[in-house]
């Protein structure tokens, strides 16, 4: 992907900071873009780490030096994909759990009891209001 | 549905992702179970979920974070939190807590900018032979790291559960509710973002 489409090398002779900072913002926002892959981006590399085909088609497509760098960062990611979790943790998070468990925490959720006074309450209240309107309208 | 994408290692018969029965019990139908002794006062019961699937989580925190600490941090308010809530549990517990653990990393990526991260207080066991080999993973792991800053939360998270929980596309898809297409350009275009970042250097 050429850099020039991203936005890099455009106004940046005003100061010595600027283009650095407007550069990161431009690789951030070229990459978190949900666009369909140009045929440039659908490349034996990826194909290659998806598994789909083998390091020497990879490497006779992309070349070495590519293949090279992407085997050295997925040995660095198999190395952290031996990582567990540190005992303690779950030592400490067992012993900082709440006394008992949430059932439903949303009010909206949560069920309502109403006793019969508090019903027939309700009720009267209702009638009331009911009965004010329609004197109201009349 | 069996299919349990968030299991530890140690807990699955084999395979990474498979429909990998426990003890001869779904682990979606033992996870159930489980929740439903918690909520009937096992307080206990939860050290089970937490044993099953702490590992996979905590990867993904410290992937997403690059920081122990800060990853030992989220799992254990993500943990407190499905606990505090595990009443509201409809479907699948490890897809759940995952979307916990997820949003946490990417609300700290959001309020955290990054500028120097290392795995520091790495004390897994190295297999490189030579202090030269050594010191050359150590400045390709940081150099990744300072990479991996650079990128959007969502790319990051992607690459990953790509590359360094090693998760299938499906996987991918099933635990952060999208689809495979999307998941594939996150991935490469993630990929091209730390290719164009460290190739200078490396290539």
């Amino acid at each position: 992907m050429m850099l020039e489409d991203a936005g890099f090398e455009r106004n940046d002779k005003s100061t010595g900071r600027e283009p650095v900072q407007r550069k990161e913002k431009s690789i951030e926002q070229m990459f978190d873009r949900e666009v369909p892959l140009t045929g440039t981006s659908r490349s034996m590399l990826h194909e290659w780490l998806d598994g789909e085909v083998d390091v020497m088609r990879a490497s006779e497509s992309e070349g070495a030096s590519k293949v090279e760098l992407w085997t050295r960062i997925n040995a660095e990611s198999e190395m952290l994909r031996r990582r567990v979790t540190p005992m303690h943790v779950q030592q400490r998070i067992m012993s900082s759990l709440p006394a008992a468990p949430g059932t439903a925490s949303s009010w909206w959720k949560q069920q309502v009891t109403i006793s019969p006074v508090s019903a027939l309450a309700i009720a009267a209240a209702l009638l009331a209001v009911g009965a004010l309107v329609i004197t109201m309208i009349s | 549905m069996t299919a349990t994408p968030l299991q530890n290692q140690s807990a699955q018969t084999e395979g990474a992702g498979g429909s990998t029965p426990v003890d001869g019990v779904p682990a979606i139908d033992a996870d159930q179970e489980i929740i439903a002794k918690v909520l009937a006062g096992h307080k206990d019961a939860f050290g089970v979920l937490i044993t099953r699937y702490s590992d996979p989580l905590y990867r993904h925190a410290l992937g997403m974070t690059g920081s122990p600490d800060v990853a030992e941090d989220i799992l254990q308010a993500s943990f407190i939190k499905a606990f505090q809530h595990l009443g509201e549990v409809r479907g699948r517990f490890d897809a759940w807590v995952f979307r916990i653990v997820a949003n946490s990393c990417k609300d700290w990526l959001k309020n955290i900018r990054r500028t120097h991260v290392s795995y520091d207080e790495d004390d897994q066991p190295s297999t490189y032979s030579t202090p030269e080999e050594e010191m050359d993973r150590n400045e390709l792991r940081t150099d990744l790291e300072y990479a991996l800053a650079r990128l959007a939360p969502s790319l990051r998270e992607a690459f990953v559960m790509k590359h360094v929980e090693g998760r299938s596309y499906e996987e991918m898809a099933l635990l952060l509710e999208t689809t495979v297409g999307a998941l594939k350009m996150r991935v490469h275009r993630a990929r091209e973002a730390l290719q164009q970042l460290l190739e200078e250097k490396y290539s």
